[in-house]
Parts: structure tokens; sequence; C-alpha cells
């Protein structure tokens, strides 16, 4: 204990030989690898101090905004939400069946609860953009390249929410069930989904909202969307379009933000 | 109805079950009597095959069945369970709970999509009558007291038209008051239907109310075998080595002090006066 006038520094002893070395090794470490890292990403504040006039130059541009161009919004927003809505969807479909067997007390057995763990790893691994890519060179530019995106991505989230879930249950009424010589998808059917289901539908409204926030940002790729006009616009130079652009995003991703967790107040409210 | 032979149980180098012999009448209510970790609970579950037994051989109505699937199917047709912790999903209705136990009987498709035969719908109904729930029918369970948990699980293993219940300290969780009305039901159950009943119990005062039978178990033996009337001092001390139990003193604390009075009152007489949960009942209705 350190006395510093009307303060005394409080902090934990140091255990073992080594005494406070160790710690200052371990700062030491700290600060390099950070060091090696700003050095990597090229951190530079006379940069940024540089390009200050270029970013209040480009803001300046963006300003006012084009409310006419809005209208030609409507379209591509309403596109947006509603690959949203399917890419979740599917998403649901894919990750259901696959659940219950990454779940581990509920999985016929151990291999294939590590088999389908990985699966949903590896599709929870691969950004929606980059599955969007792909998918515009499997199906076509357009929205449904980015509807199989968030599907094949949200249910690599959905599976693995849902199977931790399903780990997190009472156990009792599952051994009940089994007592009765009741099926395993009836143990399934009548066991776990009670259990689980208001769980499941806030998370689903909460991936609802990601894929929301991420449709808007496929078009980027040519996947659909509201993005495409934002890249579009930006391409034209027109900056003011582009203004109006974000706006809506924004406008958008609060809105469905705002609902979803009303929604998911509501829904725990009635899980009492 | 049940005929156990030589069966044993073992978790890796503890032997949970020493070679049991058993064999129970049709229509028996039939007690296990044992302090907790006796084996009550493994012996029981060996029956329906929730636990696979080491060794040994069980035949439920003369047959014996073995762990696959069609095996455990069958046996688990016949041989209804009452839990401890009553095992109900709280969040389906009382009716849709006494439902499950017609699972294994109804076609599977259609229940994956809540169609149920009304014949099966009437026998829910009726077990539900049976143990005094039949107004509680559309509540959703979790809104539900203990005790009344505790008889939906019985309406549960009741709808199963079984030959067997067994149940697993289906008392433990609750007050005395009502672990008397629950056990009284379950009893009442066994009489109408002939259903043959192995009931857990780590409680004297209750195995000696409710029993037929006494089996009491020790370190996963059977150490006692007999009416409530043939349960000597002697005895006793064979099934609780550490000294008799004080039913539900962990939740009630106020029963505590009584606890001395039962180890001298928990003697050879059929019927020993005033045990702690008697006592505590009697304390409750003045």
């Amino acid at each position: 204990m350190i006395s510093l006038g009307r303060y005394n520094l409080l902090v934990g002893a140091s255990g073992g030989n080594a005494g406070w070395w160790k710690y200052l090794v371990a700062t030491a470490g700290g600060i390099g690898i950070i060091w090696w890292a700003a050095i990597g990403a090229q951190l530079s504040v006379p940069e940024l101090v540089k390009g200050a006039p270029w970013i209040a130059d480009f803001l300046g541009r963006m300003f006012p905004p084009n409310w006419e161009f809005a209208r030609k919004l409507v379209k591509p927003a309403i596109e947006t939400v509603q690959i949203a809505v399917w890419g979740t969807l599917l998403a649901i479909v894919l990750a259901v069946p696959v659940c219950f067997l990454a779940a581990r007390n509920i999985s016929p057995n151990l291999a294939v609860f590590h088999f389908t763990r990985q699966l949903l790893n590896m599709m929870r691994g691969i950004n929606e953009i980059i599955l969007a890519l792909i998918f515009v060179a499997a199906v076509g530019l357009g929205p449904f390249a980015g509807v199989l995106a968030l599907a094949l991505h949200g249910a690599g989230m959905l599976g693995k929410f849902f199977a931790e879930s399903i780990e997190d249950i009472d156990q009792g009424p599952i051994e009940a069930l089994r007592a009765t010589g009741a099926g395993p998808i009836q143990t399934i059917i009548f066991g776990v989904l009670p259990q689980v289901v208001t769980t499941w539908i806030a998370v689903i409204l909460y991936r609802f909202e990601t894929n929301l926030r991420q449709a808007t940002v496929l078009g980027m790729v040519g996947a659909g969307g509201i993005g495409f006009e934002l890249m579009g616009s930006m391409k034209l130079f027109q900056y003011q379009d582009t203004a109006t652009c974000i706006l809506v995003i924004v406008t958008m991703v609060m809105t469905a933000d705002y609902v979803s967790s009303k929604l998911r107040a509501w829904i725990q409210q009635g899980a009492r | 109805m049940i005929t156990i032979r030589n069966l044993s149980k073992r978790y890796g180098n503890f032997e949970a079950l020493h070679h049991i012999d058993l064999s129970v009448k049709k229509g028996e209510f039939l007690v296990i009597l044992g302090a907790s970790g006796a084996g009550k609970s493994t012996l029981l579950r060996c029956i329906n095959h929730l636990t696979e037994p080491t060794t040994g051989e069980i035949r439920v109505d003369g047959v014996q069945s073995h762990g696959d699937r069609a095996g455990l199917r069958r046996v688990r047709r016949d041989v209804a369970m009452i839990f401890q912790h009553y095992n109900v999903v709280p969040r389906l209705s009382v009716l849709k709970n006494v439902l499950t136990g017609r699972l294994s009987a109804m076609p599977a498709v259609l229940s994956w999509f809540q169609m149920f035969p009304h014949e099966d719908i009437g026998i829910a109904r009726e077990s539900l009558r049976r143990v005094g729930l039949e107004a509680k029918a559309d509540m959703r369970t979790d809104t539900l007291s203990g005790g009344e948990k505790q008889r939906v699980g019985i309406a549960r293993a009741l709808a199963q038209r079984p030959k067997v219940i067994l149940a697993d300290e289906p008392v433990s969780s609750l007050d005395p008051k009502t672990s008397r009305s629950v056990l009284s039901c379950l009893r009442e159950a066994s009489r109408e239907s002939g259903i043959t009943v192995i009931c857990n119990l780590h409680q004297v005062d209750y195995a000696m109310e409710f029993g037929e039978r006494i089996i009491g178990v020790a370190g996963g033996r059977v150490v006692f075998e007999g009416r409530p009337d043939e349960m000597t001092e002697e005895a006793l001390h064979r099934i609780y080595p550490e000294g008799v139990e004080v039913p539900g003193h962990d939740e009630q604390p106020a029963v505590a002090p009584h606890a001395p009075v039962s180890a001298s009152a928990a003697t050879a007489r059929p019927v020993p006066p005033l045990l702690p949960s008697q006592q505590t009942f009697a304390l409750e209705k003045t």
C-alpha cells in the first residue's frame, strides 16, 4: 500500500519469485504488440491532419442532401427489407434441423455433435460480403445472391445460438418424455421447443436487425438493395445523392433496431 | 408383475446396486426406503431403462426388454414414471402435459402438428379428473403450485394406462400436508386401476403409512423386506446406518429442533407416535 497524500494506492500484492518484474515484462510486451500493429496499419496523425481539409471538402459537397433523389431510393430501400426478410427466413429454415444435432444434450452422438458444430462455424466464419461475391458469380447480379449470402451466414449464427439455448434447458421434462416412450421428434416438439421458443424469437429478431444492416451494403458487390445506389452515386461524384442514401440507410437501421428491441422486450416480459 | 434377478449396476469403481433380487405382485404398492445415495433411484431407473444395468435380468409382466429401440418403447409404454422435480413442461398447458403421456400410443406425425385423437384427449381429461385438476386443464403448467405440478405428473403417468408406475421420491420437494395428499392420490389411483406402484421414499413415516410392503435399501443392497408392521428398530438401523433422516429438514429449518426426537420415535412400533413430519402437520393445523 502506497500513501499519496489523502489517498492510498490499493493494488494487489505481487506473488511468486519474479515479483513485479513479470508485470513489467507483460506491459512491455503488450505495448510492443500495439506498436507493431500500428506500424503495419500505417497509423499516422500527420496524415489525418493533412487529410482533414479533404474530409471537410467531401462533407461540404454532400451538403445539402439531394431530397429529390430520395424518391428514387424508395424501391431499393424496399428491396433491402425484402432481402433481409428472406435472408432471415432461409437462415431459420437451414438452422432449425441442424441445431438439434449441434446441441450436446440432444445430439445422438458426439461425432454428429462435433461435425455439425464445425459446419456451423464454417458457415459463420465467412463474411456476408464474400459470400455475396460468390453467389453473384453463381446466380448472377441481383438481390437473390444477397438473400443466399445472408441465409448461409445467418444459418451459421442462428444454428449456434439455437443449439446453445437448447443446451440451457431443464433436462427433467426431456427425461420424463423419453420415459413415456415418446419418439425423438415428439420429445423435441413437446419437451424442447416450448422451453426455447421465446429465446429463439429474440435471437431471430436480432438476426433480422443485423441482416437489414448487412443488406444495405450488399449492393456494393452487386447483390441488390440500396447499397448499389450508394456506390453508383459515389462513382458518379453525386455526393449530394450519396448523402441522401446514407440518411435513408441510417433511418432504416435505426427503425429496425427500435422495433426489434421493443418486440424483444415485449416477448421477454411475456416469458416470465 | 416385476421380477428382478441378480441386478447390479456399477459406475466405474462405485457399485450402486449389488445383486438385487426383487419381485413385485400386480397391484402392489411397494415402498423402497433408504437414505439418499442408497441406490433407490438407480434401481427404479433400471426398470424402465433410463439407466442400463451392468448385469442382471428385469422382467416386466413376464417380458424381458433390452436396450434397443423397440424394447425401450415397449417397456416404457407399460411403465410410467413420476419424478421428484415433477419434470412437467412449464410452458405447455396442463392438458397437453398430460397428453404427452399418450404420445407413444398415438400417430406420431399427427402429434407433431398438435393433432390428438378424441380418445386420447378423453383419457387425458379422465386422468386429470382422477387427480382433481380437471378445472385447471387449460392453465399453463408453470402457474401451478408444487403439489399441483406433481398431480399433473401423476395424471401424465395415469394417462399412459401403465401396468406399473415408478415414483422416484415423488414428495421430496413438497411440504408434509401436500406430501400426504399427493401420496394418497397415487395410492387411490393404483387401487382403482390395479396399477403396481414402486415408490422411492426416504421418509420412514410415509413409508409406514403408505407402503403395503417395504424394501429397505442401504449401500446398494436390500437390507430389509417386509410389511410395515414388521419394521423393527434394528431394521431401521440397517436401512439408516447414519441415523434416521428428518423429512424435509433441508427445506424447513423450523423442523430441525425435532431431530433428536425422531431418532427415538422412529423405533420398532408399527405406527410410530408423532414423527417429525406429523408434528409439523399438527403444528400447521393449529
